[in-house]
């Protein structure tokens, strides 16, 4: 098989999934653009986006069922595009399971064996062990003999699985493994899919618009934008150093700040920082981010910046608060825990006085490639600071 | 209340009905009288259309006796007729069945270029009229037509022979089977087809394991319908047929002709047409009752 | 590189349009060469005679008076169906499909053993001075019979799926029952008993067994246009002619083609909306 292969750069010998540049384009749309990624073996890997960021093409180009414009997808070595969505053995769980009505639970499972060729065929007696220790394994011991539409919602998407795994599947996609499920089991249904990856170690990549979902399950989360991929990265490095803007929002919920680059310093709510970075001041564009748990009530009132109280609830252990800046017309989100808040809890109707613990700056070249990003602790006067060290990232 | 009261206001049987369509809750009594007149009104539209032209055949048929009525149906013209429309059907239907599936493949599982013409193509002949169908036919499959005389040579006559017969029949039924399937496998969607091919099944595998065993209802159906108006297609047929007796005469073509003779042999072959018309609406609305939900594309 | 996923796009869309070329594209293009062989003036030639003419008038004028009583009826019929409950009510939907799967021949002796004079019928309706079997009359009964179900088949799913809600939502702003119907059913129901009318309207133009037992045939008077070509091809074997009068009937069900897809699309946009 690798003696027919193009000849490639690297030696992809047990280096998992190596995707590079595909590109993806429905009419005008363009649903991948320039989009490589590698995943190693045995990794849990989120795709998180919003909807029409193209995690779904990549997905469904993965495993056959589209093909891309250009770019190329290898498997240890081999170049899986050039195999059609049967002979892949990929694993693929469908967002609404697609289930076979007809076929009771074992028959679903079964029905991967039992397609194979006359050759490959498995005798019924294994295919039969096979189906029970599948459903043994997602805990569904027992309905075997029930039809999908007699199983909850949870119990339809373990089928799913089970069916996916049946081929014993060298990659295991899902798509929105939880859309379909009410929000309680859902939760349950993260940690158990958790640690049944890592009992089984299949590689596998699940596409999801939830970003709990990814943050909590994933190994490494992949965010996509508008075909593009925008970071890589472990749950705690996207939400702690996001690489762009719209990852900071998505992920981390960072909301935008009237910051501005004035010669040497940075701006924000009538305070400056000198910046020491070059690149920075000649930035032609700047973001500035905060998080909503990043915004802190302070202790002594009239200290901080001046904000009003729009609204408060209370959500089961969290404080969410909606609070006006002084100078800056959006509102801005904070999130406290009760206690923090039981302990700062000086407001007046007049108002109360933040701290902002953190901002994220992101500045843009011209082209509006490169993106700069460093997180700055301002301390409560308006000491110069320096920002920095900056890291830059290709986007 | 307010209905109550509109009907009250309103008068007149207008408003009344009116009222009865549009009531809610438990209605008041001018309401429910107009419901009842409402009810009685498409009783008598359905037993005026519908059932005394039924009757009328049984009644008809049996008017001399059953003696008569069995002698009639074993006229040697007749079984003729009878064997000939069987076989017909039993071509045409087949043929249909393929073609309908064949459609609905296409249709619901790929997009292409000019797919709204090939729809509208495959509604065609519903539009057309048989009498159309079957000329057509003669234009191109004729004597003079222009393959006609090339598959004469070759030996083969179509029209005024079976061939023709079949080939009316088929045009004139040609939907019927294509649009129970289209809308039921387009609303369906192709998830079920692209789960089995990702699990390793093949082209085939994916049609009898997994299509065919979601859209057989719907497919029978198509399938009885087809049936009912291929024994039944009197138009087209007649065209085509030259209707010689005892050998290109189906049994609507037998009717006709025994109709300007015998008016009650006519009908006595006539009501064993309509015994397959009843059976048919009885098989259909059994299958509705029992796999509705496998028949509508929305459940 | 394609893009079908799925296997069999070849094989199946190869295999509609090879019966759909043999079975109709070819035979419809054959009709409308012969027709355009014939010129304009050799067309009007075989149109523009009086029993031509009068045909035609009778099969276009009778179907769109049939599809229009249909309508009415049909709307009746599927209303009562679909939100009534009553005895028999399963039996009754099952006899709307008599006009489909009834063998037209049938159809057309039964309605004219019924109306005939000496009919069960047709002798009560005499004594009062109403002919129906071999007059104009029973033409449009014949294709009144044959479009019914068109109308209540098509209004039937709609009506079903638009429950009640819409009702209660209209009652609930204040609606009268007077102003619900027409405000607020008829209009929902308009595309879709437009687009029954039309299959209605298509059916009873085309339509041949039903019609020419209880017709009679007459000379100017109940001739029907399927039947001047049957009568070209039989026995007189004009298939020029047939050809002609088969181009316009052609062409009619082609305008309303047309004129359906376009309801759908509209009915379709609406559905979005809602």
């Amino acid at each position: 098989m690798v003696a027919n292969c193009a000849p490639t750069p690297k030696d992809y010998r047990n280096m998992g999934i190596e995707i590079s540049r595909l590109r993806r384009q429905f009419g005008t749309f363009v649903a991948l653009d320039d989009v490589s990624l590698s995943i190693g073996d045995g990794e849990f890997v989120a795709v998180l986006g919003p909807s029409g960021s193209g995690k779904t093409s990549l997905l469904r180009i993965l495993a056959g069922l589209d093909q891309p414009d250009s770019g190329s997808v290898f498997r240890d070595g081999q170049n899986l595009l050039a195999l059609d969505a049967r002979r892949r053995g990929v694993g693929l769980v469908f967002q609404h399971y697609a289930l076979f009505p007809h076929m009771t639970v074992a028959q679903n499972v079964a029905f991967g064996l039992r397609v194979r060729p006359w050759r490959l065929r498995p005798k019924a007696q294994m295919i039969k062990t096979a189906v029970e220790e599948l459903l043994c394994k997602v805990e569904l011991e027992g309905l075997a003999g029930r039809y999908p539409s007699q199983l909850s919602g949870g119990q339809r998407q373990r089928v799913a699985l089970a069916r996916a795994l049946a081929i014993e599947p060298r990659l295991l996609l899902l798509d929105e493994p939880f859309g379909a499920l009410d929000a309680q089991v859902r939760v349950t249904l993260r940690g158990w899919l958790r640690e049944f990856h890592r009992s089984l170690g299949i590689t596998s990549l699940f596409v999801t618009h939830d970003q709990d979902e990814a943050l909590e399950m994933a190994d490494r989360v992949v965010v996509m934008n508008r075909g593009r991929i925008e970071q890589v990265g472990t749950p705690e490095q996207v939400y702690r150093q996001p690489a762009t803007p719209f990852v900071s929002r998505f992920i981390a919920r960072g909301q935008s700040l009237p910051g501005e680059v004035r010669g040497q310093h940075l701006h924000l709510f009538g305070h400056a920082w000198r910046i020491e970075n070059p690149a920075v001041v000649d930035a032609h564009e700047v973001a500035v981010h905060v998080r909503p748990e990043d915004i802190v009530p302070a202790v002594t009132p009239g200290d901080g910046l001046k904000a009003q109280l729009l609204s408060l609830r209370h959500v089961a252990g969290s404080v969410r608060a909606s609070l006006r800046v002084e100078n800056w017309d959006q509102p801005l989100e904070a999130h406290w825990s009760e206690r923090d808040w039981a302990r700062y809890s000086g407001a007046t109707d007049d108002g109360l006085g933040i701290h902002l613990q953190a901002v994220t700056v992101f500045a843009a070249d011209r082209e509006g490639r490169v993106h700069m990003r460093s997180t700055v602790h301002p301390p409560s006067a308006s000491a110069p600071v320096a920002v920095g060290p900056w890291r830059r990232i290709e986007a | 209340m307010a209905t109550a009261l509109d009907a009250a206001l309103g008068g007149g049987p207008l408003m009344a009905a009116v009222a009865a369509v549009v009531s809610i809750g438990r209605p008041a009594w001018p309401t429910r009288i107009a419901r009842v007149a409402l009810v009685l009104a498409a009783l008598t539209v359905l037993g005026w259309l519908m059932v005394l032209p039924l009757l009328a055949i049984f009644a008809e048929a049996l008017r001399h006796g059953l003696a008569f009525y069995l002698q009639a149906i074993r006229e040697p013209d007749t079984l003729a007729a009878v064997r000939l429309t069987l076989t017909v059907a039993a071509i045409a239907v087949p043929l249909n069945m393929v073609f309908g599936v064949a459609a609905a493949w296409s249709m619901a599982h790929f997009e292409f270029r000019g797919k709204t013409w090939l729809g509208a193509l495959i509604d065609l002949p519903f539009s057309i009229s048989p009498v159309v169908c079957g000329m057509v036919l003669i234009l191109v499959y004729g004597k003079d037509g222009w393959l006609g005389s090339w598959l004469e040579a070759q030996g083969l006559q179509v029209i005024f022979a079976m061939p023709g017969l079949v080939l009316a029949t088929v045009l004139v039924t040609l939907p019927y089977v294509a649009r129970e399937l289209i809308p039921l496998m387009q609303a369906q969607g192709s998830d079920q087809e692209e789960a089995a091919l990702t699990l390793g099944a093949s082209g085939w595998q994916i049609f009898f394991r997994v299509t065919l065993p979601r859209v057989r209802w719907a497919l029978l159906y198509g399938v009885l319908l087809c049936n009912a108006r291929a024994m039944g297609e009197f138009g087209a047929v007649y065209v085509v047929s030259g209707h010689l007796r005892g050998l290109t005469n189906t049994l609507p073509l037998q009717v006709d002709q025994l109709s300007q003779e015998n008016f009650s042999a006519a009908f006595a072959v006539a009501s064993l047409l309509a015994l397959l018309t009843v059976l048919t609406l009885g098989i259909k609305r059994l299958v509705e009752w029992r796999h509705g939900g496998e028949l509508r594309a929305n459940t | 590189m394609t893009r079908h996923v799925l296997p069999g796009f070849r094989l199946s869309t190869g295999y509609t349009l090879l019966v759909l070329g043999s079975c109709v594209l070819l035979p419809l293009t054959a009709l409308l060469w012969t027709a355009c062989e014939l010129g304009p003036a050799g067309w009007w030639a075989q149109i523009g005679t009086r029993r031509v003419l009068a045909a035609l008038k009778l099969s276009f004028g009778g179907a769109l008076l049939a599809a229009t009583i249909d309508a009415v009826l049909g709307l009746l019929v599927a209303w009562v169906l679909v939100r009534y409950r009553f005895a028999f009510r399963r039996q009754c939907d099952a006899l709307v499909d008599l006009p489909f799967a009834l063998p037209t021949a049938v159809a057309g002796i039964a309605l004219t053993a019924l109306y005939a004079p000496n009919g069960w019928l047709g002798s009560r309706l005499a004594p009062l001075g109403i002919e129906v079997a071999y007059t104009r009359l029973g033409v449009l009964l014949a294709m009144v019979f044959v479009g019914l179900p068109f109308v209540v088949r098509t209004l039937q799913p709609v009506l079903e799926s638009m429950e009640s809600d819409l009702e209660e939502a209209a009652y609930t702003l204040g609606a009268t029952s007077f102003q619900r119907f027409f405000r607020v059913l008829l209009p929902l129901l308009l595309p879709t008993l437009l687009t029954g009318y039309a299959l209605a309207l298509a059916r009873a133009i085309g339509e041949y067994g039903s019609v020419i037992f209880i017709a009679g045939n007459r000379l100017f008077r109940t001739e029907i246009a399927p039947y001047l070509i049957v009568q070209k091809i039989d026995s007189q074997y004009d298939y020029r002619g047939a050809a002609a009068l088969g181009a316009v009937m052609l062409a009619a069900s082609l305008l309303l083609l047309l004129a359906m897809a376009w309801l759908q699309r509209w009915t379709r946009r609406w559905a979005v909306v809602r």
